[in-house]
């Protein structure tokens, strides 16, 4: 492996040679150890070894980004000339920055080597537990992971962060079949840093393999009709994103955020409360630093229903004169309700347990439809048989706005941990 | 032609397998109401090896392109297969010779443009936006190329080179209205680098002035009443419809994983009126908007009926899964980058046309909608599929009425192809997606207008 510190030194050092003004470097490393399972059965192993380095160049408060994967002290000479020129040609803008002075600091997490035994060991008690307990589930494609990954952020203010995070990632995606009838797929996966618990009981895998067994019985509904949904937690980072979204500088910058003069104001039912922790020990993979290279900090995204800040990055916050969100988007927690999972099925009159959304990308306005997978119709507080070609269709700061109750059980995800969301009045529709 | 004469290599190659140089490039520029906001660049490369034993595959790759580097991914890739192959029952039959041979290069002939040339281009089509259209309430402009360089060499004799380009300018417009912001694209480009794909003034007049009118109808357009309904979905829906909701469903991998293909093979699954076809790189006597003529397994690429009046006939395969399933490999294993393994990847997915003229189909419809449009789109192993519609009109008595606002369709793909009526006799293809499987990929997507049922969203 190459000294990254060194290429990093060099490349800043090419940049400001080269005319840069302000120039900012990431420089990473990555080793990826595979194994693959398509159809039930072992099918490949991988090992992939991959480098990079990006640099962005400010000049005349012009900008450019540019970057590629060779290191040959020729190549990031001549990558760092290309920024700039490229730099040169672009437009001005006053909001392009890097972030201030900070660090050193090195950051680590995880173990130091992949355990390919441990992995394949894992593989082996899934596919045969799997295989016994779930006889009508064919693995489609199970994926386990082991990243090694180096990384060095350094910038002209003198930024300089060093982070080697390493973990094991996992995703098994799933059909049952029994004689010609056949389940939607369904797919579920985490990430963890000693795979010390098996992978049928993390992520909500157990539950999704049995809940897939028994939706190769799923009927039609009739008609439509305004209901209840509970969303599962496997469901709910589409509708997160639907609401982040709208934190964004692309669709502030438009104008087209509904979020656009809603900083702390009510945008969700006050138990509602959605942080980005970057930090949070729990997490198998924190993000010490952000994407436009400042050290990350847990933040509040929405509490008590309030919205607390936009997402906004370094050129974001200085484009729009509006604070910077001090975490990327993503290591999302929902805090626990008051109410068991269980209770929150007794109170649904009519409705969904919304277990995967097939949608449309939402509207400008919020409004998204599209079918709900892996689903279970809800009538008088029973979970009555699991549904197909069932529509769903709402708006998604208004679904925020109904919330009814959020649960007191979480999954986590290895990256981020959510409960289930009872929502009201969702217009949801059948054949 | 091939910068890395990967044949130098071909003594070290032996068993069952194949190296492969590849390198992608990206060039992409984004702006915002006049404002530059996105000023990129990349470029990924380097060299595979994947290596079978016994029914097990290993898989190494390095970001380096080299003899050294040959002989260090055929190394790992050998003991991977060797680790795996101890854990996998013992698959030995013969797979299809991989021996194809060819060059293909879509570089451009043109002089190169600089960066500054594009801005240039870029900030002259959005002030004529602005100027043409001053009501709007956003203008974002993209401009972006994607290059994919590759060689590949194989134990059965295959070198292959290929320089695959497509690059793109798109132009989203949005205005205010009572349900909020609204918004249309419009896309110009296709295979081929940049140079070769900046629109033409006329060609921008032209269809932006078509996507201004279909968004002040938007701006103006109601809601799709959900549920079921007789539509058309014009060439655009159809070419999605024929990638995700059968395309998927009848590649080998997702067959063996339960797809619900797998029992309808030589059935009746669609009305006599569809054919479907995987095309490689020919398809009615034109040039397929992404052609492929070798996979990245070194295998010809060769066309692929999928469904032969409305009778499912054949599925998409890589080596192993013809060998498998004892079919013909047709050529649709194919890696996203140089540290990616080739999967079953479809190239040019179409339905073809029949005899309809679109406005006897459009005047055939009493209460209905017809669908111009899509945004993203997803399959499923059932053939369900749910389509994203971000342009439609509704159809009153054979005429078309007012817009529709963004909804989706969904349906069963096998049920819902079996109400197809009829099929109008001219068709277009879309290039400029990219479909997600474990990896992306640059696929052609085409097809005529068909009328048929489908399950609307909407309030």
């Amino acid at each position: 492996m190459q000294d990254l510190n060194r290429v990093a030194e060099q490349a800043l050092s090419s940049l400001k040679k080269s005319g840069a003004g302000k120039a900012h470097v990431e420089v990473g490393f990555r080793e990826v150890h595979e194994l693959n399972v398509e159809a039930g059965r072992f099918t490949l192993l991988r090992t992939t070894v991959d480098q990079g380095v990006s640099m962005r160049a400010i000049t005349e408060q012009k900008q450019a980004s540019l970057s590629g994967n060779q290191f040959d002290d020729a190549v990031i000479s001549a990558l760092a000339e290309q920024t700039v020129a490229t730099a040169k040609a672009g437009a001005p803008d006053e909001a392009f920055d890097i972030a201030p002075l900070q660090g050193p600091k090195k950051f680590r997490s995880g173990p130091e080597e992949a355990n390919l035994d441990l992995m394949t060991e894992r593989a082996e008690e899934f596919l045969n537990e799997t295989k016994i307990r779930f006889p009508k589930i064919i693995l489609e494609a199970v994926t386990i992971q082991f990243i090694k990954r180096h990384r060095v952020i350094a910038n002209s203010n003198g930024v300089h962060f060093e982070t080697n995070q390493n973990d094991f990632e996992y995703s098994a995606m799933f059909t049952a079949k029994d004689g010609k009838k056949t389940s939607s797929f369904n797919y579920t996966g985490s990430s963890t840093t000693d795979f010390s618990i098996p992978m049928m009981k993390a992520a909500g895998m157990e539950t999704l393999l049995e809940q897939s067994s028994a939706q190769v019985n799923s009927r039609s509904l009739d008609g439509k009709f305004v209901g209840d949904v509970i969303i599962t937690p496997h469901c709910l980072p589409t509708f997160i994103g639907g609401l982040t979204g709208h934190l964004h500088v692309g669709s502030l910058l438009k104008g087209q955020s509904v979020y656009q003069d809603k900083l702390n104001q009510q945008i969700a039912a006050p138990n509602f409360c959605l942080r980005a922790k970057p930090l949070d020990e729990r997490f198998s993979l924190p993000r010490y630093v952000t994407g436009d290279g400042h050290m990350s900090e847990n933040i509040d995204i929405v509490q008590n229903g309030v919205l607390k800040t936009f997402m906004l990055d370094q050129y974001g916050a200085n484009k729009l004169k509006k604070t910077r969100a001090k975490a990327d988007d993503s290591h999302h927690v929902i805090d626990p309700g008051d109410q068991s999972f269980k209770d929150m099925v007794r109170s649904v009159k009519r409705g969904l347990l919304f277990c995967r959304f097939s949608n449309g990308s939402p509207a400008a306005n919020g409004d998204v439809s599209g079918v709900a997978k892996n689903s279970f119709y809800i009538e008088n507080g029973e979970i009555r048989f699991p549904v197909s070609e069932c529509m769903v269709s709402g708006n998604i700061p208004q679904m925020f706005m109904n919330i009814r109750a959020i649960s007191k059980e979480t999954l986590s995800f290895g990256t981020s941990e959510l409960p289930w969301m009872h929502v009201g009045d969702v217009t949801v529709s059948g054949k | 032609m091939s910068k890395w004469n990967l044949s130098a290599s071909s003594h070290k190659l032996s068993g069952e397998g194949e190296l492969r140089a590849h390198e992608n490039r990206t060039v992409q520029f984004q702006m915002i109401n006049g404002q530059l906001v996105g000023n990129a660049r990349s470029s990924n490369a380097g060299l595979s090896a994947r290596i079978f034993n016994k029914g097990a595959w290993g898989f190494a790759s390095v970001p380096e392109i080299s003899a050294a580097a040959a002989d260090r991914v055929l190394k790992q890739a050998s003991t991977n297969a060797m680790t795996l192959s101890k854990h996998v029952a013992l698959f030995d039959r013969p797979m299809a010779l991989a021996n194809a041979r060819g060059s293909k290069d879509y570089s451009t002939k043109n002089r190169k443009l600089s960066s500054q040339e594009i801005i240039e281009f870029m900030n002259n089509l959005d002030a004529k936006i602005q100027a043409k259209y001053p009501d709007l309430k956003s203008r974002t402009l993209m401009v972006y190329e994607q290059d994919f360089e590759k060689e590949v060499l194989t134990t059965g004799g295959a070198l292959c080179y290929s320089m695959l380009a497509r690059s793109y300018v798109r132009v989203f417009m949005s205005l205010d209205s009572e349900n909020g912001p609204v918004d249309v694209q419009q896309i110009f480009g296709g295979i081929g680098q940049i140079e070769d794909n900046l629109p033409s003034e006329q060609e921008v007049e032209r269809k932006l002035e078509e996507a201004y009118g279909h968004l002040r109808n938007k701006a103006k357009g109601v809601a799709a009443q959900a549920g079921m309904r007789e539509v058309i979905l014009d060439s655009k829906l159809a070419g999605i419809l024929a990638h995700e909701a059968i395309g998927h469903t009848t590649e080998a991998d997702l067959v063996m994983g339960g797809s619900v293909a797998g029992d309808y093979l030589g059935q009746q699954v669609a009305s006599p009126l569809v054919t479907l076809v995987d095309f490689a790189h020919t398809a009615l006597n034109k040039a397929c908007p992404l052609p492929v003529f070798f996979d990245d397994e070194g295998i010809e690429a060769q066309d692929t009926v999928i469904i032969e009046n409305g009778v499912l006939k054949n599925y998409m395969h890589s080596r192993e899964s013809a060998a498998r399933f004892g079919h013909k490999a047709t050529g649709h294993a194919r890696a996203w980058g140089f540290n990616d393994e080739p999967l079953i990847r479809m190239r040019n997915t179409a339905i073809l046309p029949g005899q309809d003229r679109l406005e006897d189909m459009i005047a055939s419809i009493d209460d209905g909608y017809y669908l111009l449009d899509h945004g993203n789109g997803q399959a499923d192993s059932t053939s369900e599929f749910m389509f994203g519609v971000t342009l439609g009109y509704e159809i009153k008595k054979g005429k078309l009425g007012r817009a529709l606002l963004d909804t989706t369709i969904s349906g069963v793909a096998f049920d819902m192809l079996k109400t197809v009526t009829q099929v109008s006799n001219e068709m277009t293809w879309v290039s400029s997606g990219t479909c997600g499987k474990k990896q992306p990929m640059t696929v052609g997507m085409g097809g005529p207008a068909i009328k048929a049922q489908v399950n609307l969203g909407g309030r």
